[in-house]
């Protein structure tokens, strides 16, 4: 502002006969000296992403899963989490024998009615009847047992007790999306069930043949018979998919869907959290000591966190480093996204991540 | 020849020349003449009259008295602070003195406003007794009186209910005190008048209406170091009687949080989110007053508001190209008209019609960080209309102990917005009531009122009241009261849905409503003192019980799926004992005042019940020391609040549980410094002196939103500095 036009004002205040104009003048004067909010933020410098990003597509709803290869730094298959619904292991000496669907959401459970006539027709007012006893079960988490008490060994072969399972696929709505289930036999080349509706309808006599190749042999309720999800079990490390877990929040701890990544249980693989530590800087030698975990979920979901109380669900990353020792090899992994902007519209489901082999 | 005294009356507020002040002029004690001041404030009594001394008196000001000899060439009268100002219309069959009021009545002139240095309600009733302010960064600023959320206060300006509401409330910094000439609170339910919603109290904001001079400006700018740089400007003139003014500003907020500096270090690739949001303010009004005749009256005014806040997220990570942001945006044009008109010497017609439109836009963006692109990615806009009207009749025959006031008033609300039942919803509600003034006797005054009303939606309640004065004396007066207040639930509270991944919000479109009992008991002393006399006093003391039945509040019914939903939790009882005093001496203003809420929540259906009542208490010391010789003044306000504990419904294990938040010291000094004739004033000062910043909560926490469960508040930005310019320049 120049002086003539501070003169101007400082003259024109103390002027009675000009207040008119002094009132515009002083208008237009505070005007100009108002701040503004500044909407955009302009960096003048980025910092340079450092490793390859490898993308991972979970989907808008979460509906997809995908299995990664650490080694070739590659997604190796993407499926559909629908497409199944129960899984029997290829290993008879695994702790966990079967699978329930674990990628949906957390209405995906089951009972064990202790009932062994499969002919007896159910509601699901019997489920409902043994809902405090509902549970699930996955490979990733040993307290999940909902197939254990179905299992036992005699002289070292498996058994089943023919418990009558009904499962609840993710609605509760429709009659359709319920099941019952029983395991007739599982030996280490088939597994033999009977399926149907609640009321006996769509009744099928199954007998599973098991992919050794795979941890597991997944199956299909839609298809009545086995379906292709897993790749073989010596290609993938990390599957990244939404999953059941029980999880402290509120100062309650029940079970939620969280989307993370589950290591391969076949795998000699462990992992490391290094907090607060640029990716870029963390040597070979840095991680060669560090204590490391098998638990299959050490990588988990819990690298981000609810970023702004109002955001919609979206999150934020914390800046956490995964260590990876892998057959003696190590890596390092950090997550930079999680959603992805489609369309005009954000999504969730779509991690980034930064992978530096060591 | 024999000369004549000469003289000149000023303001020594205003230094304004005091036309038509009355000058008394006394021999032996007794009134012999009168005469007036010119309009330049000028008097002149010839000196062979025989008189030996003047009182100079004028409504609203110190009376003084001088000696025939002693007459100085100019004489600066003082106003009297809560003098004439203390007439009020809140609650009254007819404007009157606060003392004669049935209710428990605050008043706050537009100098003890100013003296606060304040834009906002909410900043305004930060630092005074019964109010507790919390705040939201999505919904603004929120106000409790006496333990009563704001949904229970109806907050009015110039007698009409403030439409636009975000979650039950009026959002009070929303509400901007520029041109709000005073400031009136009721402290207690006023249904009987005002209806739904002012079953805890009333806050009625009094704007300006009439321009005493030619034409006149008031501007003024104002910066704050925590980044708040508002200006405003209000112009009036009059013109052959057509009083018109128009003002508008601008406030600017550019956001705060306490860890600033250490977030700037820690986030990368740059931090942006701040818990206090960046906000913006524009608004305009405009004002039309004009006597049609000498029977009756009209006002018009338009009022427009705008709001933007800008809620910046962090990008996701150090190596993150885009960050996204969120933005909300609210409008608010009101559009009023009031009538006067009187029939005839006893009877007098107010009618009010009265428009608004709130609009709020939560819009959300990314933004790319290498090459600064914008994109919208969601945008959802709520609209809220609302139309009142209101018609009293009052009747104030002369030499009749018997005043009344009859009324009718029609309130309609429509909402659209994506986030309730069927997008669109609508409430109607027509009131009609009336209150009697009664004389009973010269010291004991009766005054009983009642409401009756239609709703759309509901079975209105009956509301009455009965309101006892007696006064004794000329210096005590005691209160009693009775009166029922309800609350409607509100469009949202019964059909609101809002459910994404975060929220899962719903209404409840069985709400009962909310009834309100308050007993009131209280006793005001106003001692009288001489004309001249440097010290005045006045104290005023009220107990209130207070019960409130079908208290509607917003529950946790699932927190695994975050699910919330609004019901009738029960009863809740709350004892009020508050403490006003005001005091004067020489230069020095003091109002010191006291309040002990004591409250007890009963849930329905609950196995384990606190039935504890738990109380907290607050004290203010306002005080204002004036150096009339240098054009100086000087304002301490101090708040001290004790530990405040209350019962929140934990409805997982189904008992009530408790949360306390902390003890806290409001302290704010400024000095102000008026130049030329007092059309220049300069105020420097700080707010907060003892840095009172982000506030923990202990206890139960039933937080609304996922992400933040260390049970920090949001409560007060910290220590900070501000200056302060004002221009009053009068024609």
């Amino acid at each position: 502002m120049n002086n003539s036009l501070i003169k101007l004002i400082f003259v024109t205040l103390l002027n009675k006969q000009k207040y008119y104009f002094v009132k515009f003048s002083f208008i237009v004067l505070i005007l100009n000296l108002s701040g503004c909010i500044k909407t955009n933020d302009n960096l003048a410098s980025l910092p340079v992403i450092p490793f390859p990003q490898v993308q991972v597509n979970l989907g808008k709803n979460y509906e997809f899963k995908e299995y990664y290869s650490i080694k070739n730094r590659q997604i190796i298959k993407t499926v559909t989490n629908k497409d199944w619904d129960i899984a029997f292991s290829n290993n008879l000496s695994s702790k966990k024998q079967v699978l329930l669907n674990y990628g949906v959401n957390t209405f995906y459970q089951g009972i064990n009615t202790f009932s062994t006539n499969f002919n007896n027709t159910l509601s699901i007012l019997d489920y409902n009847r043994f809902l405090n006893l509902n549970k699930y079960s996955n490979y990733y988490d040993e307290n999940d047992s909902l197939f254990n008490d179905n299992f036992y060994y005699e002289s070292g072969i498996l058994k089943s007790n023919k418990f009558i399972y009904i499962i609840q696929r993710g609605e509760n709505s429709l009659n359709l999306n319920w099941k019952k289930i029983q395991i007739l036999s599982f030996d280490e080349n088939e597994v033999h069930i009977l399926i149907s509706n609640l009321d006996n309808s769509s009744r099928f006599d199954v007998k599973v043949p098991l992919n050794k190749t795979s941890n597991y042999t997944y199956f299909s309720f839609e298809k009545n018979s086995a379906v292709d999800i897993e790749p073989k079990k010596e290609d993938w490390d990390i599957e990244f998919t939404r999953y059941v877990q029980n999880v402290t929040q509120f100062d309650i701890t029940q079970y939620y869907a969280v989307a993370g990544a589950l290591l391969n249980p076949s795998k000699n693989i462990e992992v490391s959290r290094i907090e607060n530590k640029a990716i870029e800087n963390i040597k070979l030698q840095d991680v060669q000591n560090l204590n490391y975990s098998k638990s299959l979920y050490e990588i988990g979901y819990d690298w981000k966190n609810f970023s702004s109380a109002s955001n919609d669900g979206f999150y934020s990353i914390l800046p956490r480093v995964y260590a990876i020792k892998l057959n003696n090899e190590f890596y390092t992994l950090q997550f930079i996204e999680t959603t992805k902007v489609i369309g005009n519209k954000r999504y969730n489901g779509y991690p980034l991540f930064l992978q530096n082999n060591l | 020849m024999f000369g004549q005294t000469e003289s000149k009356v000023f303001s020594s507020d205003t230094k304004e020349a005091m036309y038509a002040t009355s000058i008394l002029i006394y021999k032996e004690g007794k009134v012999i003449n009168m005469i007036r001041t010119n309009s330049d404030g000028s008097f002149s009594i010839p000196d062979d009259f025989n008189f030996e001394e003047i009182e100079i008196r004028r409504l609203g000001y110190e009376k003084l008295m001088y000696k025939k000899n002693e007459i100085p060439t100019q004489i600066y009268i003082k106003p009297v602070p809560n003098a004439i100002e203390e007439i009020v219309v809140t609650g009254q069959i007819l404007p009157g003195n606060k003392y004669q009021s049935p209710f428990k009545l605050k008043y706050y002139s537009k100098e003890e406003i100013q003296n606060k240095k304040v834009h906002n309600l909410a900043e305004f009733l930060q630092t005074e007794n019964n109010f507790t302010i919390t705040q939201d960064p999505i919904l603004g600023t929120r106000v409790s009186l006496n333990g009563l959320s704001g949904q229970d206060l109806n907050l009015l300006i110039d007698g009409v209910p403030v439409a636009g509401k975000l979650n039950g409330t009026v959002d009070f910094s929303q509400i901007l005190l520029n041109n709000i000439e005073r400031v009136e609170v009721v402290d207690g339910p006023l249904s009987v008048i005002y209806g739904t919603n002012a079953s805890g109290g009333v806050i009625n904001l009094i704007t300006q209406t009439k321009v005493k001079d030619a034409s006149t400006l008031d501007a003024n700018i104002y910066g704050e170091s925590v980044g708040v740089l508002n200006f405003n400007t209000q112009f009036g003139f009059n013109h052959e009687g057509n009083n018109v003014t128009f003002g508008f500003g601008r406030n600017v907020f550019l956001g705060w949080d306490p860890n600033e500096d250490e977030l700037r270090q820690k986030i990368k690739p740059i931090w942006r989110d701040y818990s206090w949001n960046p906000k913006e303010q524009y608004f305009a009004n405009l004002s039309f007053y004009r006597r049609i005749n000498s029977q009756s009256n009209i006002h018009v005014k338009f009022n427009a508001f705008w709001e933007s806040i800008l809620n910046k997220l962090n990008p996701s990570s150090t190596f993150s190209r885009i960050v996204f942001d969120e933005n909300y945006s609210n409008q608010r044009y009101v559009l009023g008209l009031t009538h006067t008109q009187k029939i005839d010497k006893s009877l007098e017609l107010v009618s009010n019609l009265n428009g608004t439109i709130f609009q709020r836009t939560v819009k959300n963006f990314s933004q790319n960080l290498t090459n600064s692109y914008r994109e919208i990615l969601r945008q959802e806009i709520e609209k809220q209309y609302n139309l009142f009207g209101r018609a009293i009749l009052r009747q104030d025959p002369k030499q009749s102990k018997v005043k009344m006031l009859y009324g009718v008033d029609f309130k309609y609300d429509l909402i659209n917005t994506p986030k309730i039942e069927s997008q669109s919803q609508d409430m109607f509600e027509v009131g009609v009531f009336s209150m009697i003034n009664l004389k009973i006797t010269e010291k004991l005054f009766f005054q009983p009122g009642l409401r009756f009303g239609f709703h759309s939606r509901f079975l209105s309640p009956i509301s009455p009241t009965a309101n006892f004065r007696f006064e004794p004396n000329e210096i005590i007066s005691t209160r009693f009261s009775y009166s029922r207040g309800y609350r409607n639930p509100d469009i949202k509270e019964m059909f609101f849905e809002f459910i994404d991944n975060n929220h899962n919000i719903k209404g409840n479109s069985n709400l009962k409503t909310e009834i309100n009992d308050n007993f009131q008991f209280g006793f005001d002393i106003k001692p009288k003192f001489k004309p001249y006399s440097n010290h005045s006093y006045s104290t005023s003391f009220t107990f209130s019980y207070i019960n409130k039945d079908n208290a509607i509040e917003i529950v946790p019914v699932d927190i695994s799926k975050n699910e919330f939903k609004y019901f009738n939790i029960g009863t809740s009882n709350s004892l009020v004992f508050s403490l006003d005093n005001r005091m004067k001496y020489k230069d020095f203003i003091f109002s010191l005042g006291a309040n002990v809420l004591g409250n007890q929540k009963i849930y329905l259906g609950v196995k384990e019940q606190i039935r504890d009542f738990f109380y907290n208490f607050s004290v203010n010391l306002n005080t204002t020391y004036t150096i009339a010789k240098y054009d100086i003044k000087l304002s301490l306000l101090n708040k001290f609040n004790s530990p405040n504990t209350f019962t929140l419904l934990n409805i997982l294990e189904n008992k009530a549980s408790t949360s306390t938040i902390p003890s806290f010291m409001m302290s704010d000094f400024n000095v102000s410094k008026s130049f030329i004739q007092n059309k220049y004033t300069l105020t420097l000062g700080v707010k907060n002196i003892f840095n009172i910043e982000n506030l923990t909560l202990s206890g139960f926490n039933n937080n609304f939103h996922s992400g933040n469960d260390n049970n920090q508040t949001n409560f007060l930005w910290g220590r900070t500095f501000f200056a302060s310019f004002n221009i009053n320049l009068k024609e």
